[in-house]
């Protein structure tokens, strides 16, 4: 089982290695090697799950690899997502040239973000941050088109600044304690070592880092122009999954985990959530571009994460991871959606479209999943985690945080209707009369990841049992 | 077959059976759909029909499936759910069979009976469950179901109606959810049986009463109603008639009559506002010359005045209420179905244009007056007991002016179907293409006819079941005196 842990790691690797060399033998090995890979990484994680949250650690290269609830809920989410994102481009990249070097980058990215998961002290976090970052960067420019290129600049030139906070916060943790190993820092701060105001100073710089990397809505800005531009799967990864990993994993390994924080820090994680959620949701409705509003929504929805995170009680913890889960499902079946649509259509403008579920049926039945999930109907998955998230906001009195978050969530309602309206249900716009479904690899990825929007939401207890309750368990260890 | 069996089916074969018909229609057997969805729909009503003895027999059992903590999926049986379910699946059953002969064979029918089979089986969840999650979710079920199913015709602004009837009851649902939270904030537990007899705090009642009133279209959320015209007239039949606007009226007595106890002050706060609803929605049905929102109008009037029944709190009322709820069923069914064939034969909704319709229409003609004077409560018609015991329950309880105005209403209410049906059948003939609906549209309209005075007649019946299924509040109030 232990071996296992360092698979996760070398198995992505292997094939990012032979990538070059299968790409070359025949059209299709690439496709069955990435597919392979992908499903292998899920099997690995799934072998986890009767653990219960148990914490494995491996030791290897000086470093240490560890699984336990916090990691196995990410890792689960981080796998899943990325094997219907490899499944997708089988037929996806049809489109783009280099598909052994996509297939190369997007494991390369799998790789970072196992990494980030499985590391135990800051240092090694920061550097699989960074090959999830260098790998990103050249998906989000993969049609080399300018608008791709623009926005990869950006997210380069924000992220360098994220990385650069992150980093002196590490220097500081480290000047000040001498050690990155988590274990050991959690001992340190539990007993009350290190000067309080240098730490916060840290901590500052780790939320404005990490924060930059969720794209919270201060620090948003690259997010809107970087999930748009890249191809499809890329950003049903970015915004289901990297966001999440590189962004609020590491929130919450630092500050509940590692540091119980202080109601200071839990109402700044309260106030930035809150900020999101509205901020991104009122943009998200006068989008036009349909990937521009799915990226903005994914703000909105991170917002609802942190909410869960700042309220602090069991309920809204139990609540925000059980969202991260359900966002990465439910906005990579939507983006992968909207890259069926570009796929057919050509275009990213909702106006131009109209009336598209009478030719594309799979999309349409399985964007009303994701619809639905992400507005939090029952009896599909967004709402269980919604409901855990208003449930801790009144058990932690935040009276105000439950009507908004319930009026955001007819907000959210609202905006995807609006989608829905303009691009499904509907006349059809004789422009695309003799517009075809997308092929079956990504009609496939589509149909699997929105039924687990909703088998989710009806087996929301195994879920929560097998998954969610032992990572909340990590969180709620200092309390 | 023992009751959990039954029950189970009742609710399983709609809502598990809607998801074969999709595959009907990917087998390229679309025509086939109409018959899957009668036959499901059918089968859970005849099912009901074995759950009439024991609910008359008084017998009331609860089963719980534990699932988290807290959330539990857990269904009740008892003589109101037996009455909620009959009524609504007998109504819906008519309904289908309707719309064999009124849906076109095309590339969205499998969707249409897809969507009217999943309808009901989230309506026969609804109304078993006694858990508010569980409640909440069937709630939210069937508004996905009516989003689809107004926008079916798929012009513009249809869409843009079936979202506002979406939006306005998801919205209206979620406030209501919060007030379940807060309940659960306040008792630790979402099972309506733990909370009998607990006093709701005002605010969760004010949110829950939001989505009610949302649901039910009572003034001033009702706008979505009319709107929801747009739809094609089987569903607006059935979303007047047999199930949508039902569940507000459903949840409230569910979660209140026999349930939670609302604070005295506010008793009176929703009896003026279910008044006020009643009385100006007629006002406004009398000024209205488009058939379907003249009808629709007429709903929500009539909803209002159910809630008079309910929340009087009193036994005649409650009985009143029941009776109301399955009257105002066969007869609104009847009305908006009587107006599909209309609108069939001289394809405008739009009273005014019509005009001697008797002459070519004349079965159609008769049961629309006869679900007409149902609805304005003239005897021997159902409706006209329903809106007595309704009357009898306000007085009991010591509302009497609200009671006079009540009645004042009624007369309004006879008013507008006159007009109606002057306008419609009455007078010179327009148009020579006019012509009757097909045989099975003109069948099923005449069986709610008939069933308007068959219940009318046999009043006896549905007024035992309503009378067992207020036994329970009775024994309560008599044990809390007694205490």
């Amino acid at each position: 089982m232990i071996t296992n842990i360092g698979l996760l790691l070398l198995l992505p690797l292997a094939a990012v290695i032979l990538m070059p060399w299968v790409s070359r033998l025949h059209r299709r090995a690439a496709d069955v090697l990435a597919a392979l890979t992908g499903l292998g990484l899920v099997a690995l994680c799934l072998r986890f799950i009767p653990l219960h949250g148990e914490t494995l650690t491996l030791r290897a290269l000086h470093t240490q690899f560890a699984v336990d609830g916090l990691s196995l809920l990410f890792l689960v989410v981080v796998n899943v997502v990325a094997f219907f994102c490899l499944l997708y481009s089988i037929d996806y990249m049809n489109h783009y040239d280099g598909r052994g070097k996509f297939y190369a980058l997007l494991l390369l990215m799998v790789l970072g973000l196992n990494g980030i998961l499985l590391v135990r002290d800051l240092f090694s976090l920061y550097v699989y941050l960074e090959i999830v970052s260098i790998a990103s960067y050249v998906l989000v420019a993969f049609n080399l088109k300018w608008d791709g290129i623009e926005s990869a600049l950006k997210y380069l030139l924000l992220s360098v600044v994220a990385t650069g906070l992150i980093l002196v916060g590490v220097g500081i943790i480290y000047l000040n304690l001498g050690t990155l190993e988590f274990a050991e820092l959690k001992l340190m701060l539990a007993a009350g070592s290190g000067p309080s105001a240098v730490f916060l100073l840290a901590a500052a710089l780790f939320i404005a880092g990490f924060g930059l990397k969720a794209a919270i809505m201060p620090f948003h800005a690259w997010l809107p122009d970087a999930h748009p531009s890249a191809p499809a799967p890329i950003s049903a990864m970015l915004s289901g999954v990297v966001i999440k990993v590189a962004g609020i994993y590491a929130l919450t390994r630092l500050f509940f985990d590692i540091y119980p924080s202080p109601d200071r820090i839990l109402n700044v994680f309260l106030f930035l959530g809150v900020a999101s959620m509205v901020g991104g949701a009122l943009i998200a409705y006068f989008q036009r571009d349909i990937k521009r509003m799915f990226a903005y929504s994914s703000i909105s929805q991170i917002g609802y994460i942190l909410i869960g995170l700042g309220l602090g009680n069991a309920l809204g913890l139990i609540g925000a991871l059980f969202h991260v889960l359900n966002h990465a499902l439910f906005k990579s079946l939507l983006f992968l959606n909207s890259g069926a649509l570009q796929y057919r259509t050509h275009t990213r403008d909702m106006n131009e479209m109209g009336g598209l579920e009478h030719r594309m049926r799979v999309t349409g039945m399985t964007s009303i999943f994701g619809t639905l999930s992400i507005a939090g109907v029952p009896p599909f998955n967004g709402f269980w985690s919604k409901l855990f998230i208003i449930l801790g906001a009144l058990a932690a009195k935040q009276y105000a945080v439950a009507v908004l978050a319930i009026f955001l969530s007819i907000f959210t309602l609202g905006y995807f209707l609006l989608m829905q309206r303009r691009v499904f249900f509907g006349k059809l716009n004789l422009k695309w009369k003799d517009l075809k479904e997308v092929p079956l690899t990504m009609s496939l990825a589509m149909i699997f990841l929105a039924a687990q929007c909703l088998l989710v939401g009806i087996f929301f207890n195994e879920v929560l049992r097998y998954l969610v309750e032992p990572a909340a368990a990590i969180l709620l260890g200092g309390k | 077959m023992d009751m959990q069996t039954t029950v189970l089916l009742v609710i399983g074969v709609p809502l598990l059976g809607s998801l074969l018909i999709p595959l009907l229609g990917w087998f390229k057997l679309p025509k086939w759909t109409g018959y899957v969805c009668v036959a499901f729909i059918g089968a859970a009503h005849v099912l009901s029909w074995t759950l009439l003895g024991p609910a008359l027999g008084g017998i009331t059992t609860h089963w719980t499936l534990p699932l988290y903590e807290w959330a539990s999926f857990s269904l009740t049986f008892d003589a109101l759910a037996a009455f909620m379910a009959f009524t609504a699946s007998l109504i819906a059953t008519l309904i289908a069979i309707y719309s064999l002969g009124y849906i076109e064979h095309g590339e969205d029918e499998p969707e249409y009976y897809f969507v009217v089979t999943l309808f009901l089986g989230a309506m026969m969840g609804l109304v078993f469950s006694s858990n508010l999650l569980f409640l909440y979710m069937f709630w939210e079920i069937s508004a996905l179901a009516c989003w689809r199913l107004i926008g079916y015709f798929r012009e513009p602004d249809y869409i843009w109606k079936a979202d506002k009837a979406f939006l306005v009851t998801f919205g209206g649902a979620v406030f209501m959810l919060l007030g379940f939270a807060l309940v659960f904030a306040q008792y630790g537990t979402f099972e309506l049986a733990e909370l009998r007899g607990q006093e709701i705090g005002p605010i969760a009642l004010l949110l829950i009463l939001l989505g009610v009133f949302s649901k039910s279209a009572t003034v001033p959320l009702h706008t979505w109603l009319p709107d929801a015209g747009v739809a094609p007239s089987t569903i607006t039949s059935l979303l007047h008639a047999a199930i949508l606007v039902k569940i507000g009226l459903y949840g409230f007595a569910r979660i209140f009559a026999n349930g939670m106890v609302i604070p005295p002050a506010w008793e009176t706060g929703i009896l003026i506002a279910a008044l006020v609803s009643a009385f100006v929605s007629a006002c406004a049905a009398l000024r209205e010359t488009n058939i379907k929102r003249m009808l629709a109008y007429s709903t929500v009037s009539q909803i209002g005045y159910t809630f008079l029944g309910l929340a009087a709190f009193t036994h005649y009322g409650y009985i009143g209420a029941l009776l109301y709820i399955l009257a105002h069923g066969l007869a609104k069914g009847g009305l908006f179905l009587c107006a599909g064939i209309i609108e069939h034969g001289t394809h405008t909704k739009d009273m005014t244009k019509m005009g001697g319709l008797i002459q070519k229409m004349p079965i159609t003609a008769f049961c629309y007056i006869v679900c007409a004077l149902s609805i304005a409560g003239i005897p021997p018609m159902a409706g006209f007991f329903a809106k007595y015991f309704v009357i009898s329950g306000l007085v009991e309880g010591g509302h009497t002016y609200i009671a006079g105005l009540a009645i004042l209403t009624a007369v309004v209410t006879l008013m507008y179907m006159l007009k109606s049906f002057h306008l419609i059948f009455m007078g010179a003939p327009r148009g020579e293409s006019h012509h009757e609906g097909s045989p099975i549209m003109v069948g099923v309209v005449a069986v709610l006819a008939v069933l308007t005075v068959v219940v009318g007649a046999l009043m006896h019946l549905p007024f035992e079941l309503a009378r067992v299924a207020d036994g329970e509040r009775l024994v309560q109030v008599f044990t809390f005196l007694w205490r």
